[in-house]
């Protein structure tokens, strides 16, 4: 389901083609940024978006909310690769996705806008989650049947979130955010606890 | 050495547009391939019936119980092929602007994914 919403992801970053003018390439829709040290494209003003500094983690991306070129570069490299291997970790010895420790890591940690932070975080789990998914399908492990349903239903939703995401504001989003993690840790207490909502 | 994107040639910029917009063709392409198939395949299992079937495995959909099995899986290998093939174009795409940094971790993702399918194929 995590590579649903990267694939959803890339095809809405990538979807900024799309308004190729004469003057070149407008982000007016470029929903959710990747951090990237290329790939560049233009403002509807014409400025270059993302082309500066290749082979560091520095870009820009036009917030749709704030009308705006938003620019950043992300700082202390080596805390965000060592918290995701925690992610990764946790992620591998709970079954939950490593997305809400590597999001933080990245906004708070590497100062990384929460908007780039979501759809990197996005990409990552979304290439990782296709590793084990590979090993998983070819020892037979994949039953379609329960698969199929659910990454259909998941389509949806990650539609209207990689959309809503360009909406909405990064204080909305850091909202959203802390009440996703206030879920997971509630959830994870009472799993600790003895206790499953499930039954 | 890497080359700063502002001093690429009007042309340089062109082509690596044209390659951003095949990716973006690819992952729309991909994306809608795989939610046709698995529609068509769960649509498929609710008219003939559910019956427990066994698991299907990647290099053997040919053997899968059912065509609604076969189609469902088909569409999540599509699906998961989607993003593996943007790992792919992105190699490509950074080579073009001459970004080695990226273009060399980009061919660990690759290599990586590729280990897994050998890895599963045991």
């Amino acid at each position: 389901m995590m590579v649903i919403t990267a694939v959803l992801v890339e095809a809405g970053r990538a979807g900024f083609v799309e308004e190729a003018g004469e003057g070149g390439v407008t982000a007016a829709h470029h929903p959710a940024p990747v951090l990237s040290g290329g790939s560049g494209s233009t403002t509807p003003q014409g400025e270059p978006i993302g082309w500066e500094e290749p082979g560091t983690l520095a870009g820009a991306f036009y917030d749709d909310h704030r009308g705006a070129l938003v620019s950043y570069r992300a700082v202390r490299l080596g805390l965000g690769a060592a918290v995701s291997l925690l992610a990764g970790a946790v992620s591998g010895m709970l079954g939950v996705g490593g997305g809400f420790l590597k999001v933080p890591a990245m906004t708070e940690g590497m100062k990384v806008p929460i908007k780039v932070a979501a759809a990197t975080s996005n990409f990552m789990i979304g290439v990782t989650a296709i590793a084990s998914l590979f090993v998983y399908f070819a020892r037979g492990y994949l039953h379609p049947y329960a698969a199929a349903p659910v990454a259909l239903g998941v389509v949806g939703g990650a539609l209207v979130g990689a959309v809503t995401s360009s909406k909405v504001s990064p204080r909305t989003l850091r909202w959203i955010l802390v009440a996703v993690l206030v879920l997971v840790a509630v959830q994870m207490a009472l799993k600790a606890l003895g206790v499953d909502l499930g039954r | 050495m890497d080359v700063d994107p502002l001093e690429m040639s009007a042309a340089d910029q062109a082509e690596i547009h044209r390659v951003q917009r095949i990716v973006q063709v690819l992952l729309r392409s991909g994306l809608a391939a795989a939610v046709v198939l698995m529609a068509v395949g769960v649509t498929g299992k609710v008219i003939t019936g559910v019956h427990a079937a066994p698991a299907v495995k990647l290099f053997a959909l040919g053997d899968a119980p059912s065509w609604p099995d076969f189609c469902m899986a088909l569409g999540v290998l599509v699906l998961a092929a989607t993003p593996a093939l943007r790992v792919l174009a992105l190699v490509v795409l950074w080579s073009r602007e001459r970004d080695w940094h990226f273009v060399g971790v980009a061919c660990v993702v690759v290599m990586t994914l590729t280990l897994a399918i050998l890895v599963g194929r045991g």
